[in-house]
């Protein structure tokens, strides 16, 4: 009898666990397609703001082949709620007007710095990459440090964080503008400017697509860049579904592997990966301001 | 003589519907007040039983003197009397129980509500308190006093490029009103602003709270920005204060934000 108790028992402990198990259990493939596009407002595919002009992030070849982290990562985002990507070059100051606008990118994933000014007017899911600003001159030019850039021409992007923080931190420089990173790069290469600087990670990858560029390594200054994808000012649901991609991402082995795959050998993954509990960012419904 | 035609008591039987609507109409909306009261209350940091307290008072007051009124109308018929006080009295000898009973409710309720407020009602204070940076560097007569931004771990980069941390301040002091303060709890609204365009320092970073009562610290609370913070603060016997710190969980060293409590409220 207790034999027979203890077995009931057990079956019905099984069954139970079977039943949470199917109801509690992560969502299915078609569910998750499902709650995106809902999310998004969007069929069958998805606008996404990306930049051309960033090798290692995202770079357009002459013959229009496209590559880079920030394009593998949207094509990832794309399968992973079942749409197709429609891409859509932006350059840096447009990343902004674009999501406000209605007919405009329903994402961004372009190399897009968190911060705190630019949540006032859009929101950010993430970050799924951070890096800190850095120095890039030519191999030749016998510059090894910041202090050698006094009265040197730098370069850094319209309406970037990175030329706020390049006024800020290096003393002494000839500040120059550009309209973009590319820019900026093909003006170092010329000789008419004499340094450029945004984000190390950047750096990196104009320089191993280039030659004759090098990046100074010791040199990191401001504030941790971390990349986020932009969304619509406040829209917390989608903004926590995609940090829940994101963490898929990155303990998945996908996050890892993309990087070797898009910058050089001497990186290390594990400087650039943001840890789970960097996911912060997404907008509190409930705070004050 | 008057009959069923009567203009003079037809308008008299009209007015008795009409009154005991406005009477219901005036304790409904008392109440939907009180209930307003009561959901908004939590919500500016204050105690709902303040509310409570304003609620159950109402009641009783509407009650009593909603019956006073009754008693009144129904003995108005029989006095000659023109006067509201002769009214009163001619009720309170005929019906002196009820009458009784109604005025000691409206006064114990009054009372209620006088001891609730001068002893246990939430004060706000936000104009009250006292801040003043601390800073590891020795007191200097710029440092920010007031309710005012107070830059927490800062790290500029200097004009040699060394890098040196050029922190305005590390905590915030903020001062309590009382000695010791007339309630057991406060509740803070703390905001972080950040002054840069770059950087995300606000999202990632919590504000830890630490009562000193008696100068003795207390366990700290911890908040994000913009969210109602809520600290036990009772049984001190001197003067109580808070110390605000902030809290960067992705060690991002070049941010400095600033801190400001826009509410301050006691309650218990």
């Amino acid at each position: 009898m207790a034999t027979a108790s203890r077995r009931a028992l057990i079956a019905f402990s099984c069954a139970a666990t079977l039943v949470l198990a199917s109801g509690c259990g992560p969502a299915s493939e078609s569910e998750t397609h499902e709650e995106c596009a809902s999310l998004l407002g969007v069929q069958g595919r998805v606008v996404i703001g990306m930049h051309s002009d960033q090798p290692g992030m995202n770079f357009q070849k002459t013959d229009s082949t496209r590559g880079g982290f920030d394009y593998d990562f949207a094509q990832w985002l794309g399968s992973y709620c079942g749409l197709n990507v429609v891409e859509q070059n932006l350059g840096t100051t447009q990343r902004e007007g674009e999501l406000q606008d209605e007919d405009g990118a329903d994402l961004v994933i372009g190399s897009y710095s968190i911060t705190d000014e630019r949540k006032e007017d859009i929101s950010f899911a993430g970050p799924y990459m951070k890096t800190k600003q850095g120095v890039m001159v030519r191999s030749d030019s016998g510059i090894e440090s910041a202090a050698d850039l006094r009265g040197k021409k730098v370069c850094a992007a319209r309406s970037s964080t990175s030329w706020d923080q390049m006024k800020e931190n290096l003393s002494g420089i000839v500040a120059v503008q550009e309209e973009g990173f590319g820019v900026c790069t093909q003006k170092l290469l010329a000789g008419t400017v004499d340094a450029v600087s945004t984000d190390q990670l950047l750096l990196y990858g104009y320089a191993e697509e280039f030659g004759g560029l090098q990046v100074l390594p010791d040199e990191q200054f401001g504030n941790a860049e971390l990349y986020g994808i932009g969304i619509d000012h406040g829209d917390a649901e989608l903004c926590e579904f995609l940090d829940d991609a994101i963490l898929q991402a990155l303990i998945s082995g996908w996050w890892v592997q993309t990087f070797e795959n898009n910058f050089p050998d001497y990186l290390d993954p594990a400087d650039f990966k943001p840890d789970d509990g960097d996911l912060t960012e997404c907008p509190d419904p409930e705070a004050e301001p | 003589m008057t009959g069923p035609g009567d203009p003079a008591l037809a308008a008299e039987r009209s007015a008795k519907p009409r009154g005991r609507r406005g009477d219901l109409t005036i304790f409904v909306a008392g109440g939907v007040v009180c209930v307003i009261a009561f959901v908004l209350e939590p919500s500016e940091g204050r105690s709902s039983i303040d509310a409570a307290a304003m609620l159950l008072s109402y009641v009783g007051i509407c009650l009593a003197v909603r019956q006073g009124v009754q008693e009144i109308q129904t003995h108005q018929a029989d006095d000659d009397a023109p006067g509201w006080w002769s009214r009163f009295v001619a009720t309170l000898t005929a019906r002196p129980r009820s009458t009784v009973a109604g005025l000691v409710t409206v006064l114990a309720a009054a009372t209620f509500l006088t001891w609730y407020y001068t002893s246990a009602s939430s004060i706000p204070v936000t104009g009250d308190i006292r801040v003043a940076a601390v800073s590891e560097e020795p007191a200097d007569d710029s440092t920010p006093a007031g309710l005012t931004d107070c830059y927490v771990d800062g790290e500029r980069r200097t004009e040699e490029g060394t890098g040196a941390p050029t922190a305005d301040c590390t905590q915030l002091r903020i001062s309590l009103p009382g000695d010791p303060p007339p309630r057991g709890h406060v509740t803070f609204l703390p905001v972080l602003h950040n002054p840069a365009a770059t950087g995300s320092c606000v999202a990632a970073a919590e504000i830890v709270l630490t009562p000193v009562v008696d100068n003795v610290p207390r366990v700290p609370v911890r908040g994000p920005s913009g969210r109602p913070v809520d600290i036990p603060i009772s049984g001190g016997t001197s003067a109580v204060h808070v110390l605000a710190e902030v809290d960067q969980r992705h060690d991002d060293l070049a941010c400095r934000v600033s801190l400001t409590v826009t509410r301050a409220v006691l309650h218990d």
